[in-house]
């Protein structure tokens, strides 16, 4: 089904393509929030991603690549628009660590305080966010992710783990019944 | 590096926690509107490949002496480029024009010579005539035909000499493939303004033309027009990706 409209879509069909894009407008819009954490520039760079669809996808010849090729197209849709912000000279991409709940947060808690989360993320760089985003998020392969993000395997590999360092030392240790801490700050 | 798988998993549940879900309010309708005004473009005329994703950092400016050095060799610079000397020889400076002409009243003949002399910041300026050049622009130069577009053509062979092979690219191509070209603008932010690039499409439809390639950087076109077969290709061509 899916297929099919990508080729009607190729072909000029604008229906077809409206089709496509309603049904993954809801996931890329995940994805560019998560990365740029701004929604409002998440809408800009989804709307970026989905018009260079339509205006390039007399260039995709693989049908069945629909999916990866909005992904790509988002996620430097998302680069695109955090190097905007850095020729504005905005520079909160990247926070500084709060000294007051560093080491506080705990994924293990049955209801993760939304706040906190967005907060460990906003202390990574894009590229860190971007790929624990693309492979936790839409559980895509470490290979897919370089890929998408045109860097060697290695790199992506690298900006995973530095990640997941950086949120896991946000971690208080978890208590011995498995509970998490109360939290002191 | 060790993994936590444990802790992974509970991320990967946290991260989806936190995912919106859904679409913001007219965001679907937003995308259309602008679709609806958007034309596709052609895959022979231009093969894109989208800049490669680097946040560029700010050079963080040194000292104030430094600052002052560098200011003293900008203002010696811009007087220099403000008397507009067209130059033949080597060691050519920013804002340096080359000009390219087939009668020999030029710095060169060829646009390929004139590439071939020029760095970041030069511009060559190409008097009318039709050049029989495939050429590839690797740096951020200003090619601009001298006059109307009409009267600047570079025109470019289906041959085995000039090809351009682009990277596999998910959902463009699966496996790298030669590409015929008349201009290949190689991951460079130059502007291209007023020529006419002129080509013939090839009898196998599997063979690839493109009359210019865009293959990252972020380029500027202007005012160029694209003849295939004898006719004008009449695409929004003033593309500037990135």
């Amino acid at each position: 089904m899916q297929r099919e409209l990508v080729e009607r879509a190729r072909s000029g069909d604008r229906e077809a393509f409206s089709i496509l894009a309603g049904a993954s407008i809801s996931r890329l819009y995940a994805v560019a929030n998560l990365i740029l954490r701004d929604g409002d520039r998440a809408q800009d760079a989804v709307q970026e991603a989905l018009v260079s669809a339509w205006r390039d996808m007399r260039a995709l010849r693989d049908l069945d690549a629909w999916d990866a090729w909005l992904n790509r197209l988002t996620v430097r849709a998302c680069y695109r628009w955090a190097r905007r912000e850095r020729r504005r000279g905005v520079v909160e991409l990247q926070l500084e660590p709060d000294d007051d709940v560093a080491g506080t947060f705990d994924f293990a808690r049955d209801l993760v305080d939304r706040d906190d989360l967005e907060r460990e993320l906003g202390r990574l760089t894009i590229d860190q966010r971007a790929v624990l985003v693309l492979h936790f998020y839409l559980g895509l392969q470490l290979a897919e992710v370089a890929g998408i993000l045109d860097v060697p395997v290695g790199t992506a590999k690298s900006r995973l783990h530095r990640g997941l360092a950086v949120l896991r030392d946000s971690m208080r240790p978890p208590s011995v019944d498995g509970l998490s801490a109360e939290r002191t700050a | 590096m060790n993994t936590d798988p444990r802790f992974e998993q509970r991320f990967a549940a946290a991260l989806t926690g936190i995912a919106s879900t859904g679409e913001p309010d007219g965001l679907l309708e937003s995308v259309l509107t602008t679709v609806s005004h958007t034309r596709m473009r052609p895959r022979w005329l231009a093969l894109i490949k989208e800049p490669p994703m680097r946040i560029h950092s700010r050079v963080a400016a040194g000292s104030p002496m430094l600052r002052l050095v560098a200011v003293l060799i900008l203002t010696m610079l811009l007087a220099i480029v403000a008397t507009g000397a067209v130059v033949t020889g080597a060691s050519l400076l920013p804002g340096t024009t080359i000009v390219v002409a087939q009668d020999g009243s030029g710095t060169v003949r060829t646009i390929t010579a004139a590439v071939a002399m020029a760095e970041d910041g030069h511009t060559i300026l190409v008097r009318p005539g039709t050049y029989h050049e495939s050429i590839v622009i690797s740096e951020d130069i200003t090619l601009r035909g001298d006059g109307d577009p009409g009267a600047v053509i570079l025109e470019f062979a289906n041959t085995d000499d000039a090809t351009w092979t682009a990277p596999p690219d998910p959902g463009f191509t699966t496996e790298s493939e030669p590409v015929t070209y008349g201009i290949v603008l190689n991951d460079t932010d130059a502007h291209l303004e007023n020529i006419t690039v002129r080509g013939q499409i090839t009898a196998d439809p599997e063979f690839i033309v493109a009359a210019v390639i865009i293959d990252g950087g972020a380029p500027v076109i202007e005012k160029v027009d694209v003849v295939l077969d004898g006719k004008p290709y009449p695409d929004d061509y003033g593309c500037h990706p990135g």
